[in-house]
């Protein structure tokens, strides 16, 4: 193999790779990437064998060929190169990379290891790179960490006739948002990895790809999705999702309406207070006025009175936990708020009351009084 | 292996065996990380036969990467040593999912999933040992798509906090959670229409004065639209109308959360035709109304004397009749008495059940006393509930007096007695008393009418028992309800004296608490005096 490829190329497909090489792998050969060459283009691979990586870059090829080369390490050479060509050349066993100043020779691993890719069968179907986008954006934080609960790490995709639901939920609060139907995807529900949608979008950001490709393969459980140059290939979660549609509340006894800025600005405050007792910042809702406060054993106390505000409903008392309203609340771009609830220990709501295809829902916390 | 021809399945436990008599044969002839990786991961999962001679073994892998390269590189050296195991010709087919994966809502039938481990006679030692449990070794980092490597049932056991922490949070898909959201929602529901869940019918008393309301109201609400239609329910204040109609909507609702109700009250109706009008929303108005399956109207008279209201509640009326969906009024006198109510509209009203509610007995008013206390969770003694019900004539300010007793025993931490409710009852008296605007000729009217008898007998110096009372009721009502001096109220009775008055009056005071029927009569009076005055 003999080629010469420019420095920011690589660079930036080894950070695409980067992102799937795990850490501490079972099979060696999953902490390496695989070049590919043939007469016009490079591809390089990698794949923890759940999620797997291809990247196609621009390159001069004088000669083709596969080699494997070790990921982490060469991620940090090439990044630490400066912006030029770069040529790579393989011969016997041994990789030699080379600019202007630098000389490295490295061993490749044989290719024959190196896991196969799959193939996905399946009919294309186009998504705007803007609204997945904009639905990981809304949505990507609620969804749990914890792997042990597969079901919670992803996104629910429920696909209908008249419309496209999506949801996540790590079990404490959960974001909902509709879309319109897709085109060539009905009656169908999918569990897509946020970790992978959220490394889709960055991608395509990266890329600047408006669109989105994606194939779904049921038999193998993979998703394909295809930004730009870039093959994204994902294992589909299996299961069922909670059913969400049984907590979402359809109606409310107590609902305010805040100025977005300012709840924001009180809830930082409450959080400097809510250190020491798990960021638990209570909403005192009265008559007119919303009291915000949080308490600290070892601090002190907060309390903002919130006096700009519409109120209905009955006066109630909730504890919630900062972060997760901050979460939410961060994400938006809107003016005013609208919180609503039904008791202090069942689910509230918040929306931006000019966007009803977007809801967040969150578990209040018992305080012990 | 020993199989009967007839079995066209392996058992899971005898897969089991094949395949790890299958590990055993392979495990020394691989690295150890692609044993772990493309043999542990990818375990033989079912095994058919085919024919005699030839087997199908299903292998489940974790992902398409896995499948792919198993086919790749032990497709055949499985299907050779299974062949051997068998002794049979074994061809294999790739699967992809968990063989033992858990949902994630713990439900009765979980166990099913589990594999028994009970059958699989496996030895301590085998390699296997963690791999039916987990398919991902614990050596191998655990990625984002693993399958869950804990009983589902844990990970609903804590939170972000743990459990010994003070604030805690639920689970969002809480059995509690989720069974409550149906309560929540009628309860919801029930408060946006502006209904008050107290008001039930399991906290209505129910006496002679208000036991056909009682029975109307609660066939209505078992079958809205079909029973009675419309029910107009008609009484004094504080008879307990808005409570039936209010019971009505929240039993009805109770049986179908999908009834769409509409409560409101006749001026709320009104401002609402106005707004409408002036917004330029006037169908929207009409939407609403007319697609209703419940309407609830309380104090309907309000509409009388305006007419553009009148018009569009006629026809929002009609609109609603026609296609049988019920219409529950409330009024606190018959349509023929509302003054100023259209013909058209009163007909139609009276075409349905109409019903008169009465003052409340002394009885009656006991037992409200009793049943709202209970609610309030306050324990009030039969005798002092007798006492407040003889002086107070009205359900509505019987709530109004528990709410003092209540908050006057919690905040002033007062013994309840005697004293308290006398107490109470005297602050409550000036501040409930409306000043009733009629002319003295208007309270001997309405005295005679109420008693069947001529304004001038009951003016005049007829000595008759029935006359003598109904002339004292008359004195004691001007003097307590018009504040009028004693000397005048003597010159409307033939020029009595102001002492044969101020004797009348006070006869009328004693016998008020003694006899509760003339309570009634006097309350029933003071009523009409209001409407009159109004």
């Amino acid at each position: 193999m003999k080629l010469s490829v420019n420095q920011p190329e690589l660079h930036k497909a080894l950070s695409f790779t980067h992102k799937i090489i795990p850490s501490k792998p079972q099979l060696p050969i999953l902490s390496s990437v695989l070049f590919h060459a043939d007469t016009d283009q490079l591809t390089i691979s990698a794949t923890d064998l759940f999620v797997g990586i291809k990247v196609s870059v621009d390159a001069g090829i004088q000669e083709g060929g596969t080699i494997v080369l070790p990921g982490k390490e060469l991620k940090a050479l090439i990044q630490s190169l400066p912006s030029e060509f770069i040529t790579i050349t393989a011969k016997n066993g041994t990789v030699t990379i080379k600019t202007n100043q630098t000389t490295v020779k490295l061993q490749t691993q044989n290719a024959q290891d190196f896991p196969e890719f799959p193939v996905i069968e399946g009919t294309s179907i186009s998504l705007p790179t803007a609204q997945l986008e904009q639905m990981v954006h809304r949505a990507a934080y609620a969804a749990s960490v914890d792997p042990t609960r597969p079901i919670l790490t992803a996104f629910l995709w429920r696909l209908s006739e008249d419309k496209w639901e999506v949801v996540t939920t790590d079990g404490f609060r959960l974001a909902w948002q509709e879309f319109a139907p897709l085109q060539g995807l009905e009656d169908i529900q999918l569990l897509l990895p946020a970790k992978a949608l959220t490394e889709i979008v960055s991608i395509a950001k990266q890329v600047s790809s408006e669109l989105v490709e994606m194939k779904l393969d049921q038999n193998t459980k993979q998703a394909l999705f295809k930004i730009g140059t870039v093959e994204k290939f994902v294992r589909l979660i299996d299961g069922t999702f909670p059913p969400y549609e049984k907590i979402m509340p359809s109606e409310f006894i107590t609902k305010v309406t805040f100025d977005r800025q300012e709840i924001v600005d009180t809830l930082k405050r409450a959080m400097i207070f809510g250190k020491d007792s798990s960021q638990i910042v209570t909403f005192d809702i009265l008559e007119d006025s919303v009291n915000i406060s949080a308490t600290s054993p070892t601090l002190g106390s907060f309390l903002d009175s919130i006096k700009q505000v519409a109120i209905t409903g009955q006066t109630q008392q909730i504890a919630f936990n900062t972060k997760y309203l901050l979460d939410y609340l961060n994400t938006l771009s809107c003016d005013t708020i609208l919180f609503e609830m039904n008791e202090s220990l069942k689910p509230a709501q918040f929306t931006d009351p000019a966007l009803i295809s977007h809801r967040y829902i969150a578990m209040p916390f018992r305080v012990a009084t | 292996m020993d199989n009967t021809d007839s079995s066209q399945q392996f058992s899971p436990a005898e897969v089991k065996n094949i395949w790890q008599q299958m590990c055993a044969k392979l495990q020394p002839e691989i690295t150890s990380s692609n044993y772990g990786t493309w043999v542990l991961a990818n375990p033989v999962t079912e095994i058919l036969y085919i024919d005699q001679n030839k087997l199908i073994a299903t292998v489940t892998s974790p992902t398409a990467f896995h499948a792919t390269n198993f086919k790749k590189n032990f497709d055949q050296i499985v299907s050779q040593s299974l062949g051997e195991i068998t002794g049979k010709e074994v061809q294999i087919e790739y699967k992809i999912g968990n063989p033992n994966i858990r949902s994630e809502i713990p439900h009765p039938n979980q166990s099913s999933y589990i594999p028994d481990t009970a059958n699989y006679n496996r030895s301590p030692q085998s390699p296997l040992q963690d791999t039916y449990d987990s398919p991902i070794t614990n050596k191998q980092q655990i990625p984002e798509t693993s399958v869950s490597t804990q009983p589902a049932n844990s990970a609903f056991s804590f939170g972000p906090l743990t459990s010994t922490m003070s604030p805690r949070v639920e689970q969002l898909f809480s059995e509690a959670t989720l069974s409550a959201s149906s309560v929540d929602h009628e309860m919801a529901i029930a408060q946006n229409i502006g209904m008050r869940r107290d008001y039930t019918f399991s906290t209505f008393a129910v006496s002679t004065t208000n036991e056909m309301a009682h029975a109307a109201a609660t066939a209505v609400s078992n079958r809205p639209g079909s029973s009675y239609n419309p029910l107009f329910l008609y009484g004094g204040v504080g008879v307990g109308k808005t409570h039936l109609m209010h019971a009505i909507g929240n039993n009805i609702l109770h049986n179908n959360l999908q009834v769409r109700i509409i409560y409101c009250t006749g001026e709320e109706f009104t401002n609402e035709i106005v707004q409408a009008i002036q917004n330029k929303k006037a169908t929207a108005f009409k939407n609403k109304y007319r697609n209703c399956d419940v309407l609830l109207i309380d104090d309907i008279q309000f509409i009388a004397g305006k007419n553009a209201v009148q018009e569009e509640f006629f026809h929002t009326f009609n609109a609603i009749t026609q296609q049988s969906k019920q219409v529950v009024m409330t009024s606190d006198r018959p349509p023929q008495e509302i003054r100023l109510l259209e013909d058209r509209l009163r007909s139609r009203f009276e075409a349905g059940l109409m019903i008169d509610i009465g003052q409340p007995s002394f009885e009656l008013r006991t037992a409200i006393l009793l049943i709202k206390a209970k609610a309030a969770q306050l324990n009030i003694p039969i005798e002092l509930a007798k006492t407040v019900a003889a002086k107070v004539d009205s359900a509505r300010r019987i709530e109004g007096i528990i709410k003092k007793i209540r908050s006057e025993i919690e905040l002033k931490r007062k013994n309840l007695d005697e004293h308290l409710i006398a107490e109470i009852l005297k602050i409550e008296e000036p501040e409930n008393k409306q000043q009733i605007r009629v002319s003295p000729i208007e309270v001997i009217k309405s005295v005679s009418n109420h008693f069947r008898l001529k304004q001038s007998e009951l003016k005049g110096n007829k000595r008759l028992k029935h006359i003598v009372t109904a002339r004292h009721i008359t004195m004691y009502l001007m003097k307590k309800e018009l504040q009028m001096p004693l000397a005048d109220i003597g010159k409307w009775f033939s020029n009595r004296d102001h002492t044969s008055v101020l004797h009348a009056v006070r006869k009328v005071e004693l016998d008020i608490v003694q006899k509760p029927d003339l309570h009634q009569e006097v309350s029933a009076l003071v009523t009409t005096l209001r409407m009159i005055s109004r």
